[in-house]
């Protein structure tokens, strides 16, 4: 039996304003194992993250470490006694290179880093050394994700806080990613993963503790004897059982099925270059009918952004049409008239920082479409605008003080509640989703889903997504993008798993 | 962005104000000080400081005068600050406008005074807005930084300006460097006949205040110039024409610079000479940040730094003091502000909760 090597002993947080983040939770962590903390957004995983790695301060409790009861003052004081921290949001400098990157941390730190150690970590996690002198910027997100966790593993930390560090990974680098946990366990190392997603707790995981409202609910021994409803229904509030809301989805996906006739939505031979002057669109023909859901799945990098950027007229293409209706488009989108004229929703991929102006407040921001659609007044309608912004509060449940409280109050559930809020608010007749659910906790996630099935039928949604079950759960056709091109086609019903999978990946079959 | 992201619009409005009030009042102890460090009777230079001010009926006028130029100046200031656009250039602007409303009142001499004035007065906006277009095009053609560039644009005007004055528009009977006077229809009508304070001034500094107010926060530019200045990524998500309205920002603000060079020529110096470069670009700046990018705040800091800046000539002039006294003060004002409002935002950050989390 392993030892503990963290203990948490009724540990409460309130935050200024009266949120009690953490309710008397205790928590143990065990040498040698990786140990989920399974929750929804706003669970208090973080803040329970934030305690132990030294960031926030527990208004009462114990924590005990090395079998001493022990405060960390700072996160450098929690990494130099031997708890590192992997942040959800990756803390590196684009500009610089992977190895000025590791070196300007370990000066901060006033530490010397372990440069040889680097060697061996970059084994382990299957690099090419000659990585070191590339830019973050360069390199595609889940390579910077492994450099991340290396910065923090050559201060040789005793455990380590994984912050949903599988956001941005696909399946198969997630796969990877976790054997390499599995590698580090089995060197000594504790692990803390913080997911909301239960099928990765359930694969990766030696014991599962689950937080709901700040409660610790249970801690599971997994040894593979574990049911992914059951985790489910132990994570989300009694009230909301997910099983029920699937059930919803599929009856609304019945009953708004029908035969379609003509296009909201026609791309050919789109030929577009990325920033870099790189060809990423090479031919792309595409076609969303009336009342449809399309789904276009694929691995991220395949030319999906640059598509999504020429519909919404942020990118200009070479060659190829675009037709909204009956607007056709050469050249560039003018998406203020799209918007204008066809109610085109469009719900990005970047909501922190391209779908809200943050230190602007709520009306303002759920505002944001008045721009185009009201082009042609010149004065605000101040009383209708507010109006307006109180009513998607309440109707969207988006928790805030007051519909003039700035949005970068806001967490990131709440600002895609906004978000969406503000896009189907137009009453849209095409809605354009990028990985709308992305990043979201269940129940969240089941509110945007069937927000965008309920709009089905009166408008044609085009879903970009990396998530197949998804696709497969909402859409009436799937298509997969590979290298700047469409593919091939699927129909959700009867789905060869083994085939897409090939063709997401360039495999000829 | 200089001093913070917490806007007024925002209702973030007491930090702001408070942030003004302890730099100004920082501003003012420093001031007294150095009064005092000069070895000089603090309380009559304070009362010299109080008559150059505002303690007679003339240098009421004066003052007022000295603040519709410095408001007009910053009101521009305030549009292109909001778009996050950072127009360092209004010194150029303002020097443009100057000449170009003396070359036009000098050049139709013999126009009756209700249509060179008007006259006048547009072609300084034209000028202005000229001056601020070239930075402009750099800037969203070819992502050339609008700070460098105005401020370079500042000492090609200073040099234009040079030229002229000693050369093609110099005052023949003149042993200095300035041009003859302008006719003296083109004269801005004064309010009462011994005062310099002119209708025109008066209407443009209390007047426009209220206008550029509405501008910001009730009409649609008013916030897509808000939404550009928070981020240009959103501004491009919601459809914006970026482009357009940064180009827009720039040439606002050139145009009333220009303005307030046209005002100086007609309104006070009545012909151009290199004594109306004062560095008032540079103290519109300070203004707009003190007045924390808010028309009326922008109002109340340009009275407020023209009385300052008129009672410390008269106290420069009497104890025989460096003039560059002002300068000082300014910067100053901006030094303290910058930090005492960066130091409220990392504590009310610090405080700050995150709703839904």
């Amino acid at each position: 039996m392993n030892r503990p090597v963290l203990e948490l002993i009724n540990v409460s947080k309130t935050y200024p304003g009266g949120i009690r983040a953490l309710d008397k939770v205790s928590f143990e962590l065990k040498e040698k194992e990786i140990h989920a903390l399974l929750g929804e957004n706003g669970a208090g995983k973080s803040t329970l993250i934030k305690i132990i790695s030294g960031d926030l301060r527990p208004d009462e409790g114990k924590i005990i470490y090395e079998s001493k009861e022990t405060s960390f003052k700072s996160p450098i004081d929690a990494l130099l006694r031997g708890i590192g921290t992997v942040h959800q949001n990756l803390l590196l400098i684009p500009s610089f290179t992977v190895f000025e990157n590791i070196r300007l941390y370990a000066s901060v730190l006033k530490q010397k880093a372990d440069i040889n150690a680097l060697t061996e970590y970059f084994k382990i996690f299957n690099l090419p050394n000659n990585i070191l002198t590339r830019k973050i910027a360069d390199l595609p997100l889940s390579l910077r994700q492994k450099i991340e966790v290396i910065k923090i593993l050559l201060f040789r930390p005793r455990i380590l806080l994984l912050d949903e560090p599988t956001t941005s990974l696909t399946p198969l680098e997630t796969a990877e990613f976790f054997n390499i946990l599995k590698k580090l366990r089995d060197e000594g190392k504790s692990i803390v993963f913080v997911t909301h997603k239960v099928k990765e707790a359930m694969a990766i995981s030696d014991r599962i503790t689950i937080l709901r409202r700040g409660k610790k609910v249970v801690t599971l021994e997994n040894k593979g004897n574990l049911n992914e409803e059951e985790l489910a229904s132990l994570i989300v509030s009694e009230e909301y059982r997910m099983r029920q809301s699937v059930h919803n989805i599929d009856t609304i996906r019945e009953s708004t099925k029908s035969g379609f006739e003509e296009y909201a939505l026609l791309v050919e031979n789109l030929i577009a270059r990325d920033d870099l002057g790189a060809y990423r669109l090479k031919g792309l023909n595409l076609k969303l009918k009336k009342g449809e859901l399309l789904a276009i799945v694929g691995v991220a990098g395949n030319g999906q952004k640059e598509l999504v950027e020429c519909l919404v007229g942020l990118r200009k293409f070479e060659k190829g049409i675009i037709k909204y209706f009956e607007s056709e488009y050469r050249g560039v989108v003018d998406f203020c008239e799209v918007i204008k004229k066809h109610r085109v929703a469009y719900i990005t991929e970047d909501r922190m920082y391209t779908g809200v102006a943050k230190d602007l407040d709520l009306a303002t921001n759920i505002a944001l479409r008045e721009i185009c659609l009201e082009r042609e007044n010149f004065f605000l309608d101040k009383r209708r605008l507010t109006r307006k912004a109180k009513e998607i509060v309440s109707k969207y449940g988006i928790k805030t003080p007051s519909e003039k409280a700035l949005v970068n109050q806001l967490s990131g559930g709440n600002i895609q509640k906004l978000i969406i809020a503000r896009e189907l608010e137009i009453n849209p007749l095409l809605i354009i989703a990028e990985q709308p659910t992305q990043g979201l906790d269940v129940k969240t996630t089941n509110f945007v889903r069937s927000l965008l099935l309920s709009k089905k039928g009166k408008a044609s949604i085009l879903l970009i997504t990396y998530d197949l079950e998804e696709a497969i759960m909402l859409a009436d056709r799937i298509i997969v993008i590979y290298d700047g091109k469409i593919v091939a086609e699927h129909s959700p019903e009867n789905i060869d798993l083994r085939k897409l999978s090939k063709e997401m990946l360039g495999v000829s079959t | 962005m200089i001093g913070g992201k917490i806007m007024w619009y925002e209702k973030k409005g007491i930090l702001n104000v408070f942030a003004s009030f302890l730099s100004i009042t920082i501003g003012v102890a420093v001031l007294i000080f150095s009064f005092y460090m000069c070895g000089i009777n603090v309380m009559s230079a304070i009362q010299t400081l109080y008559f150059g001010a505002i303690g007679t009926y003339n240098s009421i006028s004066e003052t007022l005068l000295l603040a519709s130029i410095l408001a007009l100046i910053s009101y521009g200031l305030t549009i292109s600050f909001t778009a996050n656009v950072w127009n360092i250039g209004a010194e150029g602007q303002y020097m443009m406008g100057a000449i170009a409303s003396t070359v036009l009142s000098l050049t139709f001499k013999n126009l009756p005074g209700y249509i060179l004035i008007p006259l006048s007065l547009v072609i300084g906006i034209l000028a202005g807005l000229l001056w601020a277009l070239l930075p402009g095009v750099l800037l969203v053609k070819y992502s050339v930084n609008e700070v460098l560039t105005t401020l370079m644009m500042n000492y090609i005007a200073q040099y234009i300006l040079s030229w002229l004055v000693t050369g093609p528009l110099q005052d023949r009977t003149s042993l200095f460097p300035e041009s003859p006077y302008i006719p003296s229809q083109a004269h801005l009508p004064r309010i009462i006949a011994l005062y310099r304070i002119n209708y025109i001034s008066l209407i443009l500094l209390i007047a426009l205040a209220p206008l550029i107010y509405i501008i910001i926060s009730k009409t649609y530019f008013g916030m897509s110039l808000r939404i550009l200045g928070s981020s240009r990524r959103v501004a491009k998500y919601a459809g914006l024409n970026v482009e357009k309205l940064i180009i827009s920002s720039l040439l606002i603000s050139g145009a009333l610079s220009g303005l307030a060079g046209a005002i100086e020529i007609l309104g006070i110096q009545y012909r151009l000479r290199p004594g109306i470069v004062q560095g008032y670009g540079y103290t519109g700046i300070v203004i707009t940040l003190v007045g924390n990018m808010h028309p009326y705040g922008c109002l109340l800091a340009s009275i407020f730094i023209a009385s300052l800046m008129n009672g410390i000539s008269q106290v420069c002039q009497l104890y025989q003091l460096p003039i560059g006294l002002t300068q000082i003060l300014q910067s100053i004002f901006l030094i303290t502000f910058v930090s005492v409002k960066f130091l409220l935002e990392y504590l009310s950050t610090k405080r700050i909760k995150i709703y839904g989390e």
